[in-house]
């Protein structure tokens, strides 16, 4: 039986280093946009660039919460790892999004 | 009657004018007193109460001229035996006592009787006030006697407030220091009709009241004058502003001192700065301001109390050229004079701090009270001087004056001008081109020229009559073109000397490069001088270069509307709009965007990942669909923020979703923990 739980455990490894890989790659993305067009408006740089990098950042740290071999978090179990990945990311995209808000209005 | 008019109109702006410039008050002259007289005469037409007529005939009475065309004796006598208005009966009373009529005992009976009844039906101070007035100057003539004047005392006295204020009337909800004026004059009345039945202790407290009542005084502003102000309670009572209040409080104190025997304790300088009040305040203005003017000056004129003595310096703007000489002259506020010994402390020019002449006595002519200061004369310079004077009264005990008073003179006289030098200079190396001294006598024109390469320089010493180095307040140089475009400069005092120079070079700009012919006027004043100069130094004639590319000769029409008309209008440039991006190029990065999230599905799909984990049946499949609704709708909320909402509608939304969302999600997460939990312990 833990070999199931290791599988899941794997699995679920896998589709977050999936999702690290997409998240770093619309940053690649979001550069380059901006290295062509300029930064005006300046804030929207930023704010794109900031956003994914923090969820980056936060699949990194559910990553290392789910990381079979990693001792630290072996309290944890997925389901918390999982919420505060989700808790996170909702804060995170709040701020992201009263931003942008300011910078629609500011047109 | 038309010239009299105009000249009273221009005496009245000159006396306006001295009244305004002088710093400290000087004291009635015979030309204020001239003047007043006129305007009192002019307002006889308008008079019709005989309140009014007693004002007039008081304000008449302290100029020192009796003018009985107002009203007579008879008629006096007349209202004294009909009316039956106390105002009335008292007023005319005070013209009787005015014009100095007598009346018999007889004609007057019912009227002292009716007074007599009154008195001990009213409660109100006003009334007191009138009956009592009215008895006393009645007693002057024949044998008055009051019922109970004990009783009339306690009415008056119960008004008071502690503080050293009356009422008017019984319900009144203020207090003020006119009604103690007032009350005060009514009490030395009550004296002089009842003196026996004053004990000392009520003459103590009397003199105690008129004591505390210089407390009321207010500083008016910093030149030294207190008055006391109107309250409200007295513009229910007749009103007439601070100058009535003032003079109300005066009187009352005058009215006590003079009907009781020994000293009033009254405050020297407070007594001055009230004189120095009514003094700036003249004589100008309704009948009713210069009545209270004039009845407050006559009282400080003359009283058992204090009689505040002033200092006059005569003239304030003296003439060396006419060769005037200073009178100074210790009087009281109406002139007449107070001996005492004045010492010139020191003499400073203004603006300066040593002092020019110290510690001086001023001989003096006792028999007119005049005193002289011809020593200084031959010393003094053009300009203005702060002359400090310490005042020593003979008779200390009735004057009271400012120990040390400081009085501003202005010396003026004729300033001279020996020769103006006028020169053309190169301008690089500073070597005179052309020099010549224009002489104000010969006023031989100078004719210059001058390229814009060159410098103008003019020069001029300034001699006081003194032959001292004077500096004027103005010293300009007017160039006038021959199309009257003007251009005034500015000549600066370098040392002793006041120069201008002028480089062309640098102006040609503001000459607008206009080349020709200018005439050179110099303008030379200052208050002191006697003599400004506007002379006509000659002609300069200027060769400029011809103004650059673009830029337009103004003619002298051209430049006019410029100057006095309407400016072009300024119209507001936004900041232009910052480039963006081609909407295509951004279009497609949009889509570039979504390219990595296409790759993540791709990439789950390879790894074959599964939704076995999704509960299929029962509580958990609700609670599942409803987190994931959860979280979808957090997001859709965004998204509307992100349009639409504030932050703070959002985060209300926010609470209420979030709150939504935990419940399923706690659920199903616990769910899943309990599913997985047995698989791994079993492990």
């Amino acid at each position: 039986m833990r070999g199931v739980a290791r599988d899941v455990k794997a699995l679920l490894s896998s589709i977050i280093n999936l999702y690290v890989f997409y998240t770093l790659c619309t940053i690649v993305i979001k550069v380059v946009y901006m290295a062509l067009v300029g930064s005006f408006p300046f804030n929207a740089f930023p704010l794109g660039f900031l956003s994914c990098v923090g969820t980056t950042v936060q699949a990194i740290c559910l990553w290392m919460q789910v990381n079979p071999k990693n001792k630290e978090f072996k309290e944890l179990s997925l389901e918390q790892a999982f919420v505060d990945f989700v808790l996170t990311n909702l804060v995170l995209h709040l701020v992201v999004m009263n931003f942008l808000r300011v910078e629609r209005e500011r047109e | 009657m038309d010239s009299c008019r105009n000249g009273c109109l221009i005496l009245a702006l000159v006396a306006l004018l001295c009244l305004s410039v002088s710093a400290s008050p000087n004291v009635l002259s015979e030309a204020d007193k001239k003047f007043g007289t006129e305007l009192l005469i002019k307002s006889e037409g308008s008079v019709s109460t005989l309140e009014e007529k007693y004002q007039l005939l008081r304000s008449f009475q302290v100029l020192g001229i009796r003018r009985e065309e107002l009203i007579t004796c008879s008629e006096v006598e007349a209202v004294l035996m009909s009316s039956t208005s106390v105002k009335d009966l008292f007023y005319a009373s005070k013209c009787g006592e005015t014009l100095l009529c007598s009346f018999q005992e007889s004609a007057l009976k019912t009227t002292v009787s009716r007074l007599l009844s009154s008195l001990d039906n009213t409660e109100a101070l006003l009334d007191i006030h009138f009956s009592l007035g009215t008895l006393a100057f009645l007693k002057v003539q024949f044998p008055v006697a009051l019922n109970d004047p004990v009783s009339i005392f306690q009415k008056i006295k119960v008004l008071s407030a502690e503080d050293g204020s009356w009422k008017y009337n019984p319900d009144d909800a203020g207090t003020s220091a006119k009604a103690a004026g007032t009350a005060l004059e009514t009490m030395g009345d009550l004296i002089s009709l009842a003196g026996q039945a004053f004990d000392d202790a009520k003459i103590r407290y009397l003199k105690g009241v008129a004591s505390k009542l210089f407390e009321f005084l207010e500083k008016y502003a910093d030149d030294g004058t207190q008055f006391i102000d109107e309250r409200p309670l007295d513009g229910l009572y007749g009103g007439g502003g601070p100058l009535a209040a003032t003079s109300q409080v005066v009187k009352g104190v005058a009215v006590v001192a003079s009907h009781t025997s020994g000293h009033i304790e009254v405050p020297a300088e407070r007594v001055i700065s009230v004189a120095k009040f009514f003094l700036t305040a003249g004589i100008h203005g309704s009948l009713l301001d210069m009545f209270h003017v004039l009845d407050g000056l006559g009282v400080l004129d003359k009283n058992r109390f204090l009689v505040p003595v002033i200092l006059s310096v005569r003239p304030s703007v003296l003439s060396l050229s006419a060769k005037e000489v200073f009178k100074i002259s210790t009087t009281t506020v109406l002139g007449s004079p107070v001996s005492a010994t004045i010492t010139l402390r020191k003499a400073v020019r203004a603006n300066e701090k040593e002092p020019f002449l110290l510690n001086q006595v001023l001989e003096s002519d006792e028999t007119k009270g005049v005193h002289n200061l011809n020593d200084i004369l031959n010393k003094l310079d053009i300009g203005s001087y702060d002359l400090t004077f310490k005042v020593k009264i003979l008779e200390e005990g009735r004057y009271a004056t400012e120990p040390i008073t400081i009085r501003r003179v202005l010396v003026t006289g004729v300033a001279s001008i020996p020769e103006v030098e006028v020169g053309v200079l190169d301008s690089d190396t500073g070597s005179t081109d052309y020099v010549k001294r224009w002489n104000p006598m010969s006023k031989e024109v100078v004719s210059l020229y001058a390229t814009h390469l060159q410098k103008l320089y003019f020069g001029l010493d300034i001699l006081s009559p003194r032959q001292e180095q004077f500096i004027p307040h103005q010293a300009f140089l007017k160039l006038k073109h021959e199309t009257k475009v003007e251009h005034l400069f500015l000549l600066k005092p370098s040392g002793k000397k006041l120069e201008l120079s002028l480089n062309l070079l640098g102006l040609v700009e503001k000459l607008n490069y206009l080349s020709g012919i200018y005439t050179i006027d110099l303008i030379v004043g200052d208050v002191a001088m006697e003599n400004p100069v506007m002379w006509n130094l000659g002609t300069v004639e200027l060769d400029l270069p011809e103004p650059p590319e673009g830029k337009v000769k103004l003619t002298s029409q051209a430049e006019s509307p410029f100057k006095y008309g309407p400016r072009p209008e300024i119209t507001h440039m936004f900041r232009p709009a910052e480039k963006r991006a081609p909407p295509t190029l951004s279009n497609t990065f949009l889509a570039l965007t979504l390219v990595p999230l296409l790759g993540f599905l791709v990439g789950l799909k390879l790894l074959n990942t599964n939704m076995k984990n999704f509960p299929s049946s029962g509580l958990p499949v609700l609670a599942a669909l409803l987190f994931h609704l959860g979280i979808g709708s957090i997001l859709g909320l965004y998204a509307l923020f992100w349009l639409k909402l504030n932050l703070f509608q959002t985060l209300k939304l926010l609470a209420l979703l979030g709150t939504v969302l935990t419940v399923p999600g706690y659920y199903i997460l616990s769910h899943l923990a309990d599913a997985s939990a047995p698989k791994v312990k079993s492990a």
